[in-house]
């Protein structure tokens, strides 16, 4: 298959993961709203959990409900829709290498041990391109990006749209690594200008972020994808 | 500002950990929307307005963790 087709798979792939997310969380989000006005009409609720014991009732849910549809939810979908994307982009740089393995000549050595164990050629390549991409995703996504365009060119995304998307990942990572409490490594990835928030404060993912950081992935796959068509049909 | 459905005001409320909201008739959304950006208040709604049985749609106006309350119920009142 070649590159280009490759990379056309992927993109499909990522754009149907991406509305799969958000349909996830709009049915979800539909799914608690009808709750709460079930619950709104007076009608009551009980559910046993029968492996806990824990009976859960219409007013342990009203309670529940809005932490769970402004926050939970749309703080979850939000990190998977970063996962789609570096899921695409993770593999966008294998299709690269895969197919253009010239790019890793100068890579650094591989140890004589992974040599000979290898089973053939195509496994010393396959590590190398593992290495390379391993390394990458743990560099900026600016350095993601730059990498790209020193060797393939293509002229996206927009250095705004790599500034946007560096905020998400870090609004992301902060999400999972601490607790959604800004620190100073958050601060570090965006930059004072495009930080979203101060040191110590919660973020958070309201819908119009939410929505517009999903306009924003997917623009990015449909433009790297149709980059790569023209520039190697 | 009143509610055209129960033509009672319109209230904020401040139940939960997720910040102040108001529940808004669907048909008044955009309205209450435009009327709280006017005003600089930072807000939000998640695109459903819920109708059950045929019964006037519903949609939830988000203010945020750091939403005031009060500010905005105040400028809700001052728009009948």
């Amino acid at each position: 298959m070649s590159f280009a087709a490759e990379v056309r798979d992927l993109r499909t792939r990522a754009l149907a993961e991406l509305t799969d997310a958000h349909d996830y969380h709009s049915d979800t989000l539909i799914a608690w709203g009808t709750v709460g006005r079930v619950i709104a009409r007076g009608e009551t609720i009980a559910v046993t959990n029968t492996l806990t014991g824990t009976v859960t009732t219409d007013a342990d849910l009203v309670g529940k409900i809005r932490g769970y549809t402004v926050e939970r939810l749309p703080e979850a979908t939000f990190q998977t829709f970063l996962t789609v994307f570096e899921a695409f982009f993770a593999d966008f740089v294998r299709a690269w290498l895969r197919s253009y393995p010239e790019s890793l000549r100068n890579a650094a050595d591989v140890p004589v041990g992974r040599i000979l164990d290898a089973a053939d050629k195509s496994a010393v390549v396959e590590y190398l391109i593992d290495r390379a991409v391993v390394g990458l995703l743990y560099e900026k996504p600016v350095d993601w990006f730059a990498y790209l365009e020193k060797r393939l060119k293509l002229g996206c995304p927009s250095a705004g749209e790599v500034a946007r998307f560096a905020e998400a990942k870090a609004t992301r990572d902060i999400l999972i690594h601490n607790r959604g409490v800004v620190n100073e490594a958050y601060l570090a990835k965006v930059g004072k200008n495009a930080a979203r928030f101060a040191l110590g404060e919660r973020v958070d993912v309201p819908e119009p972020y939410h929505r517009e950081t999903w306009d924003l992935l997917r623009k990015m796959v449909a433009d790297l994808s149709d980059a790569v068509t023209a520039k190697f049909p | 500002m009143t509610d055209a459905t129960t033509k009672k005001p319109l209230r904020v409320s401040v139940d939960g950990t997720a910040g102040p909201y108001i529940l808004v008739p669907g048909e008044q959304l955009a309205e209450v929307e435009r009327l709280l950006r006017s005003h600089g208040v930072r807000c939000w709604t998640d695109g459903n307005a819920i109708s059950l049985n045929d019964a006037p749609a519903v949609g939830v106006i988000n203010l945020g963790r750091r939403g005031n309350a009060v500010a905005v119920q105040s400028l809700l009142d001052a728009h009948p």
